[in-house]
């Protein structure tokens, strides 16, 4: 399965995300759902994030420039959200799942969907 | 509102609301306007019981064996554990705003389902509130507890600040919690907490307490709980109390005893104390009517300025104050909300009710936030609505609609595991 694949046929076909991405560590987009603009520098931000909370809970989360309110996290996951959408990262071993949805979908849903990705993709070794 | 999707449309829900604090646990129906019972944090334990099991009649599970734990006996509520017995140790299963002690929290909750509740665990769908600093073991813990051992349909678990939020009607606010072992500013947003900004102090209720008994000790005041008293004369103001002492039993613990003291402690302050509108002056306190009030060993006297300096506490400590632990929290959090959070402060939290605090809360919060920013306090009328403010928030949020897809049911908990607890009650 290529990783587009990935994006289209897990993440959005659900119905419960929007947007998605998925990207290495560094920040290199792998795949992208259509229309979803979102830069490396905002990634590489986004994923520096996840070991130093900090540098979101001021500046929030930048995706595709939109920003997002941080809201909660650890050291895997990544919740943000304005008004009623919002966005639901997770990191794996080698790559970070990126994730935005929108209403009427609520955060729960999306974080299922993108955690059932992730730790499968955790299981392949990626 | 019916859906085929939804687990349990239509108006026959039948979600139970449960809301564990430090002093109390709010136990009751969604869609109810206030808990069906407020049950103490405490679970009084007896001595073990004489070892005479040896009749057939005695109930055992097929692989449990009677062992001396299960002997002891547990009173929970007030109806079992205001009474003086003998050997009965008092303890609480709260510790830090979360639950700590889970096999006298387990008793609560038995006593909970037959008594209040008076229904199979397994045909309710349960809402459990929980601390804003919860942590990831105690929610699975729970999740695990609650699907497990009582085979619950679905579960579900939000902050308390979240329901203190939405009992007022809003999904973002700051909500400034004054409970009986923390007072607490967690900033919430579109019905989320935001973790990092959460700020909170260990000066509550209980602390209050405590400082109102060290100031009538320190006056030789005799604090004799009503249990003691047999009878008691009328005395003039501040003359000693004459009373006669009740016969107890023996070996009455001292867990208890300082437990039924702590009782009337509460009651002494939930009367007397108030907090001025501006820091404390000892002649402005001094011009305000003092407070009548009478002990359960017939002693009374008129409290004057010491109410107001007992209750200054809460608000005149550099980093601890309430105003100080808002402003920081909204210092916290992103640039972009901060307006909104100061548009919508909610007080809730029994400790709340002191008189005063309210106003004292807007005048110190006025000083520290930015000019001409519009702050706006949300603080309920009604005693039940700040006490039970999360639990109704609680009743409020398993009622409507677009939640009933959003529980966790026991067949996703049975693919999932616990961890699901993480992704869906974030």
């Amino acid at each position: 399965m290529s990783w587009q694949d990935y994006v289209d046929n897990q993440l959005l076909a659900s119905n419960c995300v929007a947007k998605a991405c998925i990207a290495g560590h560094d920040g290199n987009i792998w795949a992208q759902s259509k229309g979803f603009e979102v830069t490396k520098e905002e990634l590489s931000k986004l994923i520096s994030g996840f070991d130093q909370q900090d540098l979101l809970t001021s500046n929030g989360v930048t995706l595709a420039g939109q920003r997002y309110i941080y809201l909660s996290g650890t050291d895997r996951v990544v919740r943000a959200k304005l008004g009623r959408s919002g966005v639901h990262c997770m990191k794996t071993t080698q790559a970070v799942i990126v994730s935005i949805y929108e209403d009427p979908v609520q955060p729960q849903q999306a974080a299922s969907i993108v955690e059932k990705l992730g730790d499968y993709l955790i299981t392949c070794g990626y | 509102m019916s859906g085929g999707t939804m687990l349990y449309g239509g108006d026959e829900i039948g979600a139970l609301v449960f809301d564990p604090g430090h002093h109390s646990l709010r136990v009751g129906y969604a869609q109810e306007d206030s808990p069906k019972a407020e049950i103490p944090s405490v679970v009084g334990i007896g001595a073990h019981a004489p070892e005479t099991n040896l009749d057939p009649e005695t109930k055992t599970d097929n692989n449990v064996t009677p062992n001396n734990a299960d002997s002891r006996k547990f009173y929970v509520d007030t109806n079992y554990v205001n009474v003086p017995r003998s050997q009965m140790e008092v303890q609480t299963y709260m510790k830090d705003g979360m639950i700590d002690n889970w096999e006298l929290f387990e008793k609560v909750i038995d006593y909970a389902y037959a008594n209040v509740i008076q229904s199979e665990p397994e045909y309710h769908p349960v809402l459990f509130s929980e601390a804003s600093w919860n942590v990831r073991n105690n929610r699975e813990k729970l999740t695990e507890l609650m699907f497990e051992k009582y085979n619950v349909p679905a579960f579900f678990l939000v902050k308390n600040a979240v329901l203190a939020a939405f009992s007022s009607g809003r999904a973002t606010a700051l909500v400034v919690d004054s409970g009986a072992t923390h007072t607490s500013a967690v900033p919430v947003h579109e019905g989320y907490v935001l973790s990092q900004a959460v700020v909170k102090s260990p000066l509550g209720g209980d602390f209050l307490s405590r400082q109102c008994r060290q100031h009538l000790e320190k006056h030789g005041i005799d604090l004799s709980p009503v249990y003691r008293i047999a009878s008691k004369d009328v005395v003039k103001e501040r003359d000693n109390a004459r009373f006669t002492l009740r016969k107890l039993p023996e070996n009455l613990t001292q867990s208890w005893q300082t437990y039924m003291q702590q009782l009337l402690m509460q009651d002494f302050q939930m009367n007397v104390l108030q907090v001025l509108e501006n820091p404390y002056d000892e002649r402005v306190a001094a011009q305000i009517p003092t407070v009548h009030y009478e002990f359960p060993n017939g002693y009374h006297q008129e409290f004057g300025s010491e109410r107001f300096k007992i209750a200054e506490s809460l608000f005149d400590n550099a980093m601890l104050g309430a105003g100080q632990l808002a402003s920081t929290s909204v210092g916290m959090c992103d640039a972009d909300v901060r307006l909104s959070l100061f548009g919508s402060v909610v007080v809730t939290g029994g400790n709340t009710l002191i008189q005063g605090f309210p106003e004292r809360l807007n005048r110190d919060l006025q000083l520290r936030a930015p000019s001409n920013t519009r702050l706006k306090m949300i603080s309920a009328n009604g005693t039940v609505e700040r006490r039970f403010g999360a639990w109704i928030g609680g009743s409020i949020l398993a009622s409507i609609g677009t939640f009933q897809q959003m529980w966790i049911s026991s067949q996703e908990y049975e693919e999932a595991g616990k961890s699901q607890v993480e992704r869906k009650c974030p």
